[in-house]
């Protein structure tokens, strides 16, 4: 260490007092925790606190009701603590349809049921309404910018839906996380500091975007490049939840039958990640999602797998224990699990 | 049918949903004796509100929106089947527009929930041709104005500031019962009352159908709940004023003949049935 840690956010970290660092540090400066002595944390810090709550609107003098906008970390936890969850934590790029994702199958719902199940509930109602605004308006139109980087970058990043399917009630918790952080991931950077909520996720869906598949060959590689380096990074680096599956989501399928010689280039860069993926142990499920209905298969738009991927049960690949849904948890908190 | 000697009747909805047309039309029956409804004692109460607003049906103008400045509360003495005994009906401030406020500022107004508390029957009312489905561009510009909303700065396409009012209709009246029940206000029984049923686009499609159509995640919602719930069609001005041919036919009919109502599955009903249906014990 070359400063002395003052102080840490961890409370039951004894590094202040010269002991060991709680999370395993062998060097301070490593640590998201820790402040030194001018006060300065050691790193970007994912700061679950600093949350730029929604306003309040003014009070009538009524009954309080739940904003129904996307969730705090703490909403999230209290409601798997309450119910259980399966997470859902999308990765890719920026632009590559995370976000999308996420709100198609909400739009789904608000047709009917689908993929052998019905909506139950949603405490994010309105924050889905919102987000699905903008492509209603312009079939295919992306979510706003601005709206995007609310939904990433705020406190409040994460969406959920109550569903039955068949005769059980699932809470699906979508967690939004910036493009630029898988960026950052792929690049290098330790995935429990970037990603802090990774270790709680069950379900990482790893997109690529299609339409760059679709543009040429060259961007086609760098597409690829960009889903293997981050599947990789996560091999060597992340730590899993016990029952957390992988899988790889390619976006705008319909652009890539539509457009020459596409498909086959998707098709050998599919093999060398699920190769990749399979490496890691956690699944090797390839999903292809179409913007619009295909010309070969109309209904088959590869959202229904999509659900059934997010909601099957899998075992936990640590026998012999009861695994719960633990609660997500943020840097500093997080504990490294197998 | 219930046999509580006090009726109060929770009447939710939007602005504009048809609420006060329905409950005029059903004052008229009643106080035509139409479809076994009957007033049975006429010095009971204030019917000033009631009986201007059917002067507007009888003049063949859509009866006026009830002000949200305006919580009046309606009684009436009435004997709902032939034979039954009478009862007070109750009916709380029908004004959507305290709803939708309430809804939009997130604290819902101890005026709805005074109405809610002692409920005894339970309605829903939109108007189908004013629901916003938000699908093409240009649908979208045309069901905002129908639905009386006005988009905030630059129209579309540039994207304006989001607000609940840009929400699918269906969404936020899943909004509403979710945050009823949240707050222990769930109803056993609801009837929703698709209202303006006669501008409805396909006239074949029943009642149940059209709210699986066009109200997939609230019937979904409402399926899911435990609330036993229906859904009627009610065209309580009995046709479009506004349509020459439609209106000359209306003038034609007394008030009590003009209303017409389809039970979910179709089968044609009197304009109390919502009502009777909302009030039955639950099955």
């Amino acid at each position: 260490m070359t400063q002395p840690v003052v102080a840490c956010t961890k409370g039951d970290c004894t590094a202040p007092a010269g002991g060991p660092c709680a999370i395993g540090h062998s060097n301070a400066e490593d640590c998201p925790n820790a402040q030194f002595g001018d006060g300065a944390a050691s790193t970007e810090q994912f700061q679950p606190e600093a949350v730029e709550d929604l306003p309040r609107p003014e009070e009538r003098g009524g009954q309080p009701l739940a904003l129904s906008a996307a969730l705090t970390l703490e909403e999230a936890n209290a409601l798997i603590a309450d119910a259980g969850a399966r997470i859902a934590l999308p990765l890719g790029p920026s632009r590559v349809g995370k976000t999308t994702l996420m709100v198609e199958i909400y739009e789904r719902y608000v047709r009917g049921p689908w993929g052998g199940t019905s909506f139950i509930w949603s405490e994010t109602l309105l924050e889905f309404e919102r987000l699905a605004f903008a492509g209603r308006l312009n079939s295919g139109a992306d979510i706003p910018d601005t709206w995007r980087t609310r939904l990433e970058d705020g406190g409040r990043s994460i969406l959920h839906l109550e569903l039955i399917d068949g005769l059980a009630t699932r809470n699906l918790l979508f967690v939004n996380q910036s493009g630029e952080l898988s960026d950052r991931v792929r690049n290098g950077r330790d995935p429990a500091i970037e990603l802090p909520l990774l270790g709680s996720a069950d379900r990482i869906p790893i997109c690529v975007d299609g339409a760059l598949v679709a543009e040429s060959p060259g961007q086609c590689d760098r597409a690829l490049s960009h889903a293997q380096q981050l599947i990789r990074v996560l091999g060597e680096k992340a730590s899993f939840a016990a029952r957390a599956q992988l899988a790889l989501v390619v976006t705008k399928w319909d652009v890539i039958e539509a457009a020459p010689g596409a498909k086959d280039r998707w098709l050998d860069a599919e093999s060398r990640l699920l190769e990749d993926l399979r490496n890691l142990g956690r699944g090797e499920t390839a999903i292809r999602l179409a913007a619009r209905p295909l010309v070969s298969t109309p209904e088959d738009d590869g959202m229904a797998t999509l659900l059934r991927w997010l909601l099957e049960e899998t075992a936990p690949l640590v026998a012999n224990r009861i695994v719960t849904t633990p609660p997500l948890r943020a840097m500093g908190h997080f504990e490294a699990t197998s | 049918m219930s046999d509580e000697v006090v009726i109060r009747l929770a009447v939710l909805g939007l602005q504009s949903t048809g609420k006060t047309t329905y409950l005029t039309a059903f004052f008229i029956a009643c106080d035509r004796a139409a479809d076994g409804l009957a007033i049975t004692q006429y010095g009971l109460g204030d019917r000033d509100f009631l009986n201007k607003r059917a002067d507007e049906l009888g003049a063949c103008r859509p009866v006026e929106r009830t002000p949200q400045n305006d919580p009046s509360e309606l009684r009436l003495m009435v004997r709902l089947e032939k034979g039954q005994p009478e009862q007070e009906l109750v009916v709380p401030d029908l004004s959507g527009e305290l709803l939708r406020e309430s809804m939009n500022d997130r604290s819902l107004d101890t005026q709805i929930l005074d109405q809610l508390s002692d409920a005894s029957a339970h309605l829903l009312f939109l108007r189908v041709d004013r629901m916003l489905e938000a699908k093409r561009l240009a649908d979208f510009a045309a069901a905002l104005r129908a639905a009386g909303e006005e988009l905030a700065g630059e129209p579309l396409p540039e994207t304006p500031d989001w607000t609940v009012e840009l929400a699918a209709t269906q969404v936020r009246l899943t909004d509403v019962m979710q945050e009823l029940v949240r707050l222990d206000y769930k109803p056993s029984r609801l009837a929703v009352v698709l209202s303006a049923w006669d501008q409805r686009k396909d006239e074949h499609q029943t009642p149940e159908e059209w709210a699986r159509e066009h109200l997939g995640l609230l019937t979904q919602w409402l399926m899911n709940s435990g609330i036993e719930w229906t859904a009627f069609g009610v065209s309580a001005q009995g046709g479009d004023f506004g349509d020459v041919a439609a209106r000359e036919l209306l003038e034609g009919r007394t008030l009590a003949e003009r209303p017409f109502v389809q039970a979910a599955d179709g089968t044609i009903a009197g304009i109390g049935e919502p009502l009777k249906w909302a009030l039955r014990a639950s099955t």
